[in-house]
């Protein structure tokens, strides 16, 4: 796993600081071209509130649309985190060190886009905002716990605080790192944001602590998070919604769509910052391996949804699976979406040679959350189309407005404009877990093969 | 605590010691093997008389069959289960129970058991004309591709043993280490896929297909991943009672039974959320025909083994496993993992009777629920029996090979070392991939 | 509610009426083909038979007032709830419009705002002001008239007696030329909708999902007429 010459501090504080401490021209460029797509949306946005829902393509069966699968996907992206820090810091796998940090981040942008989704879609967001929440005791004014989406933003609203705890104490050992290289104003502020950290025996133990214990205390969360996002759906007792696969079936297309994330996220970091050396093919190998199993198991579910939706031979639910394998436009997206999600990346990935270069990891991780997007879109229109039990009204085509393309795209610049800015301010690349993995590393010879190794805490 | 993890220079050093006495022949030799294989031999003889008036009598009730049903599934979920522990070590690559596999494999054996009474009930089954199913007019189905799946994973099952063991068995060449390293990956790749398979034929065809209204496409899903938790946990169970028994603590160090520990918790949580989603969709819907589903399967006649199941395979093992000194021990794991195994044995329970218990050719819609079905003598023969000829099948092999894999030892001794760094000790782990 | 299907002519007096009693917002062919129009009460029209043997069956559908409702526990403000006699109720000004009750109404009976609501001159005033016009982004419904209804029990109230029979009934009732609606008390087993709902004809739409509606149906009586 370790497959160039060991690097010295100074270089690896180098390299990973640079952009922290100098802003080159492409980010400005981009600083303000997704800034425009963003202000696209918030202005399409600004017309929907004042011209009514009528702007979207929502018809009196079909009430959720484009909004509500982008929260579900954004969402999705956000397990990404948890899966590659949390989970693979239990696990001890070492090839996480590089590329954690990218991945929390990209969670909690995901989860703020995605937050931002159940606010928008609704018909009167200026009171959405603060109606979910139970501040009028006075006039015993209360939102429903009854309703599942209550237990939406509970859930959320815990990963998000969890994740951003999970990243503040990873950041701090780098942030203390800033501040003893820079000067002035900046250095103010990273003293502030290190907390006056030192690099002490106390200081780096309680440290780790904390990141385990967070590690471990978000696990159930991730599990639970997408499952009441899921559990949106199979409360209601809509034919196609009312599963009850949808908890693990959502989880698992989370992770797949996350990991598939983290990797587009890797790779332009890598491109972007010119970080080489630090997010090697053998981390894209590794992350491939993991992606096979998760995207089989996507598949699994998928299929289990399929085989028991038609097993129970009841009318409704067969119904809406002829929308979705036999009536375009919806069969067309279902083909792209079997075919990008899982037919044409998934035997890349059986490949070292594939899953080792750069380009063709990014291309497929890019066609994995197309067709989690495609999949999420047919989860939420499909059986609200069909929603016809009286045949008097006909079976309704829906078709997105622009403004629901544009707030799209513009969920897409946010998260990027997120990453963006945190790349400039703070390391992408944990400057203090590369540098452990240096410390870390070690060579054995076993017979007449030298092999590389790993130094673990002893196990007592 | 009485037993330390001997650190791995110690056991290197009586890796000599250790050869010696895993290869000698097994603790439970003489006498005591004598009996404890007259006993499990004569419960096998009787679940195979009961099982052999059953099928020569009538064809209904259906009911008879429930608890046999229940005893088939309790094999494929502890003794066809065990075998992913190894496989999840072998695909990950790691070492971290690299002690535990060889029983694990070894249990695979109860295929030999399960593909049989499987085959048996599918012949039971009602034409499937009459009842949901994925089969449409495919000839040969259901029996066939049924029969055909559990056969293979059977078979699947002994190839995995007869490939792992054969290092221990006959002296290795470069050719036999390169199909193993080749094979073991891959056919255990294959025994996942097999059992996944499997379980969701299990589940639709021997349980949902004769509940009207039941069609939840969770349930082999959860089935499965309760498989790998009552699977793990047969592991650890025969595992700490092997080690004790054959007396071989030193090759079955505590540290095996810490990590397979961490995971049976997780798996029990995983119990817990799978069961959970299916309840609740369910509840909340307040549709007629599921809130009877429910009363059949959890609230009804089969309340008390519901009960039970819940009690043993989440509530217990879960207070046991949170306490870390509890973990890190034999005793801990061993409890935990003795009352998941009782657990899944209530669980098939109280899936599987109620289905069988629903008379004649299957209806629409579920009207009735019909009582609670008693085990009778010769169902708890066959409930004992079943499991026990597994078991028999699993301790004569270890007369055969050693109860820890030890071209898996030797190699574990070989990639970790300890070595002295600042003012303490790590483990170096070589990672040769 | 009772609603005898074999009286019903389709002759939609009730979506008039009801839609004239709450200002519910007018719609134009446009809104039909978006499938965005607003028809508290619907009636819907289906053809059976060939031509020259066309027969037109007639259905109005409206909300049900389910016991059971799947479009109450799902609220995350708590804009519905079921009031204490029986009603379905919708509070506007609570709700913010996440729709998800629409999607729970197995009979498309809730209504979504997506624009502002506007009369033409002179229709403005023909507004009734008992009765809420309802901005953008909110859901609505049927109410069974509720403002009549509390009308009604504040006059009884005044009076010292109960509501009797026949004293109220909603908009779709008073404006049916063949008293194919029925409104009333079904707790009171002297009531016309106790007695009609006791009839062997007597049904409930999608009554399988276990919701328990407040309205019942009433079969229609097929005569087989001999064509010479």
């Amino acid at each position: 796993m370790q497959e160039r010459a060991a690097l010295s501090p100074a270089q690896i504080n180098g390299d990973l600081l640079h952009f922290a401490l100098k802003t080159p021209r492409q980010f400005w460029i981009a600083l303000g071209v997704l800034g425009a797509i963003v202000l696209a949306g918030v202005v399409s946005e600004g017309f929907i509130v004042v011209l009514g829902l009528q702007l979207l393509g929502l018809t009196n069966t079909v009430y959720w649309s484009v909004f509500i699968a982008n929260f579900v996907f954004w969402v999705g992206i956000s397990h990404a985190g948890v899966m590659i820090s949390a989970i693979l810091r239990l696990v001890y796998a070492e090839w996480r060190r590089p590329i954690t940090r990218c991945a929390e981040v990209l969670t909690i942008f995901a989860l703020a886009t995605a937050g931002l989704f159940p606010l928008i879609h609704t018909g009167r967001v200026w009171r959405t905002i603060y109606w979910v929440f139970p501040y009028d005791f006075t006039r015993n004014v209360w939102p429903d716990v009854r309703s599942a989406l209550i237990w939406d933003p509970s859930a959320i609203v815990t990963y998000l605080i969890g994740t951003i705890l999970f990243v503040y104490s990873d950041l701090l050992p780098d942030l203390a790192n800033a501040r003893d290289r820079s000067a002035g104003f900046r250095r103010r502020v990273y003293a502030v944001l290190s907390l006056g950290f030192r690099g002490t025996v106390r200081q780096w133990r309680l440290q780790t602590i904390a990141g385990i214990l967070l590690a471990s205390l978000i696990l159930p969360v991730f599990v639970s998070v997408h499952s009441i996002v899921s559990w949106d759906f199979s409360m209601a007792i809509l034919p196609g919604w009312h599963s009850t696969i949808f908890a693990p079936y959502f989880v698992i297309g989370a992770i797949h769509s996350g990991v598939a994330g983290v990797v587009t996220v890797m790779v332009l970091v890598r491109r972007f910052l010119r970080l080489e050396d630090y997010i090697r093919p053998e981390h894209f190998d590794a992350v491939g391996r993991l992606q096979v199993v998760v995207a089989a198991s996507w598949l699994f579910f998928f299929l289990m949804d399929f085989y028991f939706g038609i097993f129970s031979r009841e009318a409704a639910e067969i119904e809406v699976w002829n929308l979705r394998l036999f009536t375009p436009p919806y069969s067309a997206l279902l083909l792209v979406m079997i075919i990008t999600g899982y037919l044409i990346p998934v035997p890349l990935w059986l490949f070292r040679r594939c899953r080792r270069s750069v380009r063709i990891m990014f291309w497929t991780s890019l066609a994995v959350n197309v067709a989690l997007w495609i999949e999420r879109y047919m989860l939420v229109i499909t059986p609200l189309s069909y929603k016809e039990p009286f045949t008097f009204t006909w079976v309704t085509a829906y078709k997105p407005q622009p403004v629901e393309y544009i707030i799209t795209a513009a969920a897409v610049a946010l998260v990027l404009l997120g990453l963006l800015v945190f790349a400039k301010l703070f390391p992408i690349v944990p400057v203090w877990a590369v540098k452990e993995g240096q410390v870390l590393r070690r060579e054995v010879r076993i017979g007449r093969v030298t092999v590389p190794a790993v130094a673990r805490e002893k196990k007592y | 605590m009485s037993e330390v993890l001997g650190p791995v220079a110690r056991r290197r050093a009586h890796q000599a010691e250790i050869e010696a006495l895993l290869t000698r022949p097994r603790g439970l030799a003489g006498p005591a093997f004598g009996a404890a294989a007259g006993v499990l031999g004569l419960l096998a003889l009787a679940a195979g008389v009961n099982l052999g008036m059953l099928a020569l009598g009538s064809a209904e009730p259906r009911a008879k069959w429930g608890y046999t049903a229940s005893a088939v599934a309790f094999l494929l979920q502890t003794f066809q289960g065990a075998p992913l522990l190894a496989l999840t070590a072998r695909l990950t690559k790691s070492l971290w129970a690299a002690s535990l596999n060889r029983i694990a494999e070894l249990m695979a054996l109860g295929g030999l058991i399960t593909a049989p009474v499987f085959v048996l009930l599918l012949f039971q089954l009602p034409d499937w004309h009459t009842r949901p199913s994925i089969w449409f007019d495919w000839p040969g189905a259901p029996q066939g591709y049924d029969a055909a799946a559990i056969l293979m994973l059977a078979l699947a099952g002994l190839s995995l043993v007869e490939l792992t063991t054969r290092p221990d068995r006959r002296s290795a060449n470069p050719k036999h280490w390169a199909l193993l390293d080749a094979g073991a990956g891959t056919l255990g790749a294959i025994y996942a896929l097999l059992y996944v398979y499997v379980q969701v034929l299990l589940m639709g065809d021997l349980a949902m297909s004769l509940v009207p209204g039941w069609h939840s496409a969770i349930v082999p899903a959860s089935h499965a991943i309760q498989g790998l938790q009552a699977g793990f946990a047969s592991v650890v169970l025969a595992a700490a009672l092997t080690r004790r028994l054959g007396r071989v603590q030193h090759a079955m160090p505590l540290d095996a039974f810490w990590s397979a520990s961490k995971l049976l918790l997780a798996l029990t949580l995983l119990f817990f959320y799978l069961f959970w989603a299916e309840f609740l969709t369910y509840w909340y819907g307040r549709r007629p025909d599921e809130q009877t589903l429910l009363t059949l399967l959890m609230f009804g006649p089969y309340a008390v083994p519901f009960a039970l199941s819940l009690l043993l395979n989440f509530a217990a093992p879960f207070a046991l496993l949170i306490w870390n000194r509890v973990r890190r021990s034999v005793a801990g794991p061993m409890a935990a993992a003795a009352s998941i195994v009782l657990g899944s044995l209530f669980e098939q329970i109280r899936l599987f009777v109620p289905a069988w218990s629903l008379a004649g050719p299957v209806r629409k819609e579920l009207e009735a629920i019909p009582p609670a079905v008693f085990p009778a003598l010769p169902d708890v023969l066959i409930l004992i029996g079943l499991p026990a000829a597994a078991a028999l099948l699993t301790i004569c092999a270890l007369r055969a090979v050693a109860p820890v894999s030890i071209w898996e030892y030797k190699s574990e001794l070989l990639l970790k070392a300890d070595e002295p760094y600042l003012r303490a000790e790590v483990t170096v782990l070589a990672k040769p991939s | 509610m009772v609603v005898d299907v074999d009286r019903c002519t389709g002759c939609q007096a009730c979506v008039v009426a009801c839609q004239a009693e709450n200002n519910v917002a007018l719609n134009e062919e446009q809104r039909f083909l978006e499938h965005r129009a607003k028809e508290w009460i619907r009636v819907e029209r289906y053809w059976e038979g060939e031509f020259p043997n066309v027969k037109a069956r007639f259905l109005p559908v409206l909300c049900q007032h389910c016991d059971n409702a799947p479009c109450e526990p799902v609220c995350p403000v708590y804009a519905i709830y079921h009031s204490a006699d029986g009603l379905n109720v919708q509070v506007y000004n609570r709700c913010v419009g996440t729709r998800y009750c629409g999607n729970g109404c197995q009979w498309n009976v809730r209504f979504f705002n997506f624009w502002d609501p506007s009369w033409p001159e002179p229709l403005n005033w023909q507004l009734n002001p008992d009765v809420t016009v309802r901005s953008k982004g909110l859901i609505e419904k049927c109410t069974f008239c509720i403002q009549r209804i509390n009308r009604a029990k504040r006059t009884a109230a005044q009076a010292g007696r109960t509501v009797s029979d026949g004293e109220l009934q909603p908009a779709c009732a008073q404006a049916c030329p063949t008293n194919a609606l029925v409104f009333g008390n079904r707790k009171d087993p002297n009531s016309r909708v106790s007695t009609l709902s006791a009839s062997p004809r007597r049904y409930r739409l999608l009554e399988e999902l276990g919701t328990e509606p407040s309205v019942v149906y009433l079969k229609r009586v097929e005569v087989d007429v001999e064509q010479e």
